[in-house]
């Protein structure tokens, strides 16, 4: 039977596209919560900025795996 | 689409256009304008330096108080700022280097030159190798090599994740910063003088084609003006921030202690 | 007792500024992943699994640069 919808090219490429939503989303709510937690009180920037890079790294490493996966499963 | 190109514009820009003839056709290729301009900053760069401080004075005269402030910029901000009073013997090369990568970088927006040296991969690739060298032997003169390795690849972690880790430090201390050195500056500078070309040739082709894409040249033009002005601040970030960095990796061989 | 205290006593400090610190996060985590994504295709092609070693290199990899993370730049 003849398939009723295709899609040619890359879906690896629309697989990245849409495993990039989520770590983008999440690293603007991190720097944002950041910048928002320094203007209520300043001095509290160089308590809370080790917190900004292990969120920063744990939501990252999602969006990086993305990246390589999408070559690595390629087609 | 019935915009016809000129066929003498080299339209669109690509790579190619970074490949420059010889000055002298038919001899060596490799004396084109970019070894040209390479051994002009060079020259520029000491015999600038040399006459300027040929008779220093207390009172410093107008050429020699240029020099000591770009010297005296490079040593107080970057040198001791950033390594420490320890650092005072590596202004010289910093001031070097910064000079030399503003030098080289400029000839990219200046007319009639209007090519950096450093939008070819081996003049970045080459100071990045140096950098590398550079704090590399310092940070091993300093704690013996055996020391310096255990510093800069064994992270504060349990034992049995070491192994884990350490191609994790080495990659990331040995391999990534020269290389990212590198290539912050190859890609700026060649993105930079793209963009240029972009918008400077496309006003050429707009204006040989149809009469409604005419006008629009001039727009193509201001676009050029403006991004060379933002060229010009890209420069000089970039010609910093490679010293800076270089400053930064000197101070992380020196300070090794965990 | 006294101690001696040497200038070349102070740890290394990370890069100043935030910008310093996002770039030794970012690099932590490329080569994390790169690295093991590495070891892991060389496993893949020593003992022909067919493309699962580089995903298991890869996530292993992030989870040591996302490690790593914590503890330079972390608290």
């Amino acid at each position: 039977m003849l398939p009723l919808a295709e899609i040619t090219g890359s879906t690896a490429a629309i697989g990245y596209g849409l495993a990039a939503i989520g770590p983008g989303i999440g690293v603007g709510l991190i720097f944002a919560s950041y910048v928002q937690a320094t203007a209520r009180q300043p001095e509290s920037s160089r308590l809370t900025q080790p917190f900004v890079w292990i969120g920063f790294a744990v939501v990252e490493a999602l969006a990086l795996l993305g990246i390589a996966f999408g070559f690595i499963w390629a087609g | 689409m019935s915009t016809s190109l000129a066929s003498e514009i080299p339209w669109p820009p690509s790579v190619d256009d970074f490949f420059l003839p010889p000055i002298v056709e038919g001899t060596n290729p490799w004396f084109t304008k970019v070894t040209l301009l390479v051994w002009i900053a060079v020259a520029a760069l000491i015999i600038f330096f040399l006459v300027t401080y040929r008779e220093p004075k207390i009172v410093p005269t107008k050429r020699q108080w240029i020099a000591e402030s770009i010297y005296g910029f490079v040593r107080n901000n970057v040198a001791k700022d950033l390594i420490g009073h320890d650092g005072i013997r590596f202004a010289p090369y910093l001031t070097t280097l910064f000079c030399f990568v503003l030098l080289t970088n400029l000839f990219g927006i200046v007319p009639g030159i209007q090519m950096s040296p450093n939008s070819h991969i081996a003049f970045p690739a080459i100071l990045a190798i140096i950098s590398w060298v550079l704090f590399n032997v310092v940070g091993i003169r300093q704690h013996g090599f055996a020391k310096y390795m255990k510093n800069s690849l064994i992270p504060p972690a349990p034992w049995f994740i070491l192994p884990l880790l350490i191609p994790i430090e080495f990659v990331s201390t040995f391999v990534f910063r020269p290389f990212t050195l590198a290539v912050r500056l190859f890609a700026n500078m060649f993105a930079g003088h793209m963009i240029l070309l972009v918008f400077t040739l496309g006003g050429f082709v707009m204006l040989n084609s149809n009469a409604w894409l005419a006008p629009v040249s001039v727009v193509s033009w201001l676009m050029a003006i403006a991004l060379t002005f933002l060229e010009a601040m890209v420069i000089v970030l970039q010609a910093y921030v490679f010293t800076v960095l270089t400053a930064s990796y000197i101070q992380g061989a020196l300070a090794e202690e965990h | 007792m006294v101690r001696r205290v040497m200038a070349g006593d102070q740890s290394p400090q990370p890069p100043a500024g935030g910008a310093g610190q996002g770039w030794v996060a970012i690099s932590y985590l490329i080569a994390g992943i790169a690295v093991w994504g590495f070891i892991g295709w060389l496993v893949d092609q020593r003992f022909d699994l067919g493309g699962v070693p580089i995903g298991i290199g890869a996530v292993v990899g992030a989870a040591g640069g996302i490690y790593l993370i914590v503890r330079r730049l972390g608290v």
